[in-house]
């Protein structure tokens, strides 16, 4: 498959803080790519790099084969950029927010107007077109930010979390759309949403301090924890300090952590579980609960510093 | 240009929306000079010509240069810090030329009709009378007031993010356009001292010959053309910090 975006060996700082160290990667093209990571671990400054909003220090990133740097209006006008924050045009009305911005990615004035009516009217805010916009809910206003990253037909989506802050209705229209483009578009979203990360990804990328700390797709990533379980425990009392202690003890019962009533641990292995279920019983043991290692666990894991 | 266009169109809509508002601040603001400025100055400084029709000269500067200069520093204050829309135009093909290009284009324009409305309020005020040519003159010297006003707007804009400290600015510049340059008060009346440091600002001397257009008097064309190499020099100076504040280097 074709490279959409490339990035090769990127750094950048800022003073003494690296926020991306070394970084690279590859997206192909027609592929949904999901950045995963705490606050702060670099994923909004990875796509604003690539809609030139932040000079990157070294390295090169390329979007369709073109140097953002060298080429920078080319590769501007190839992506859609859906930010984390909204910051839309107060001074004008919803059509023109996204009309506007159209016409700004070299759409003519009918193109940008018939598309600014699609995606309106695909995305069901057409009842909000005559409110001021400082008056719209957040979730809709997060809504003309996805119309406007698509208004100009962008091969390349770039979404900063694009579902935080809408109604259940909203995020399904949303996805609806993503699902639709899936193939036709490179896709590349940060979110700390896990299940959208599951659901939605083709490869998906944890970030850790600047740097990919594991990526691929989502079995590939859960493969690696070869069989890793997580197990939660619920007590109707809270078990005596020296049930927690003789936890530690037992080397295969991987990030013991009690809190309050609720005991959770990670282990690869059943009769690890067993035993920690034999010593549980004793101690007023009320429910439990066992799920093989998901993607939220595996980043836990990865950005808590492992699991051996 | 391709930038440029939906942006001015973005502008235009934006005009439309406070219009009433902008005019009344265009037909307010001359008035409120020449009464708070030119009349009560009239009854002490005395000229060979018409004071009332001399200090016309610098409403219009004073009016002009102060909307130009408002408008692009509050531009760039509102898109860049207040608002952060200046990404949704940066993630576009537009570079930042053609950004401050237009902030400057904006700034301008809002100077020119504020200058239209200055001179048809002040020669109705003063019933005074141009001819074409002397019109001609008066718009060749403001024209290069009103951009080089946009163009330090733009700069202020860029390196001042708060919105106190543009405020006091715009205070500072207003005394210095309307006591402090020879706009109202002829330069003779200051002290031998100031008169040399100001004199040494080229723009002073296109004040000058905006009051010497009035009266038909010779235009010193070597100050004209050192403002625009001032103006220049301000654009680059824009331009360069652009490439630190705009794409957060």
């Amino acid at each position: 498959m074709e490279a959409s975006v490339t990035f090769k060996a990127v750094g950048k700082a800022i003073g003494n803080k690296t926020l991306l160290a070394d970084l690279s990667f590859g997206v192909e093209k027609g592929s949904t790519f999901v950045l995963i990571g705490e606050n702060g671990s670099g994923k909004s400054l990875i796509l604003k790099l690539l809609v030139g909003l932040i000079e990157k220090d070294t390295g090169s990133v390329y979007i369709h084969g073109q140097d953002i740097n060298t080429r920078s209006l080319e590769t501007r006008s190839l992506c859609g950029y859906m930010p984390q924050i909204v910051n839309l045009d107060e001074d004008l009305n919803i059509f023109d927010n996204i009309s506007i911005y159209g016409q700004l990615h070299g759409l003519s004035n009918d193109e940008a107007n018939k598309n600014t009516l699609h995606w309106i009217e695909l995305l069901g805010f057409t009842q909000f077109l005559n409110h001021p916009i400082k008056d719209l809910p957040y979730g809709i206003k997060r809504k003309i930010l996805f119309a406007r990253a698509l208004v100009h037909d962008p091969p390349v989506l770039l979404l900063d979390e694009p579902t935080t802050g809408m109604d259940p209705h909203s995020r399904s229209a949303v996805w609806n759309i993503l699902d639709k483009l899936h193939h036709s578009k490179t896709i590349i979203f940060a979110t700390q949403n896990f299940t959208e990360a599951e659901r939605y990804s083709d490869r998906i990328a944890i970030l850790h301090e600047g740097n990919i700390k594991m990526d691929g797709t989502l079995e590939r990533l859960i493969e690696t924890t070869h069989g890793l379980t997580h197990y939660r425990l619920a007590f109707s009392k809270e078990p005596p300090p020296e049930f927690m202690r003789h936890l530690e003890e037992y080397p295969r019962v991987l990030r013991p952590k009690l809190k309050g009533l609720e005991l959770e641990f990670y282990s690869r292995e059943r009769q690890q579980f067993f035993k920690v279920l034999r010593m549980a019983l004793d101690h007023d043991l009320s429910d439990l609960d066992t799920s093989i290692c998901r993607l939220r666990d595996l980043f836990i894991g990865l950005t808590e510093g492992g699991f051996e | 240009m391709n930038a440029i266009s939906p942006l001015l169109k973005r502008d235009w809509l934006e005009f439309r929306k406070h219009a009433l508002s902008i005019i009344s601040f265009w037909v307010l603001m001359p008035i409120l000079i020449h009464v708070s400025m030119s009349i009560p100055l009239s009854m002490f400084i005395s000229l060979n010509i018409r004071y009332l029709n001399w200090s016309s000269a610098g409403v219009w500067i004073a009016t002009s240069s102060m909307v130009s200069f408002l408008i692009t520093s509050r531009h760039l204050l509102k898109f860049h810090v207040e608002s952060q829309q200046i990404d949704a135009i940066l993630q576009s093909p537009i570079t930042n030329l053609q950004l401050i290009s237009l902030i400057i284009i904006k700034g301008s324009i809002y100077g020119i009709c504020q200058f239209l409305f200055a001179i048809f309020i002040t020669s109705t005020l003063n019933q005074a009378y141009f001819s074409i040519s002397q019109i001609a003159m008066i718009f060749s010297q403001m024209i290069i007031i009103i951009l080089t006003f946009s163009a330090l707007g733009t700069l202020f804009g860029l390196i001042i993010p708060n919105g106190m400290t543009l405020i006091h600015i715009y205070s500072i510049l207003f005394l210095l356009l309307s006591v402090g340059m020879g706009t109202f008060i002829p330069l003779d009346n200051y002290p031998g001292a100031y008169v040399s440091i100001i004199e040494k600002i080229p723009i002073t001397f296109v004040f000058k010959n905006v009051q010497a257009a009035i009266i038909n008097d010779p235009i010193q064309w070597l100050n004209y053309f050192l403002t625009i190499g001032m103006l220049f020099i301000i654009i680059v100076i824009s331009l360069i910090i652009t490439h630190k504040v705009f794409r957060k280097v």
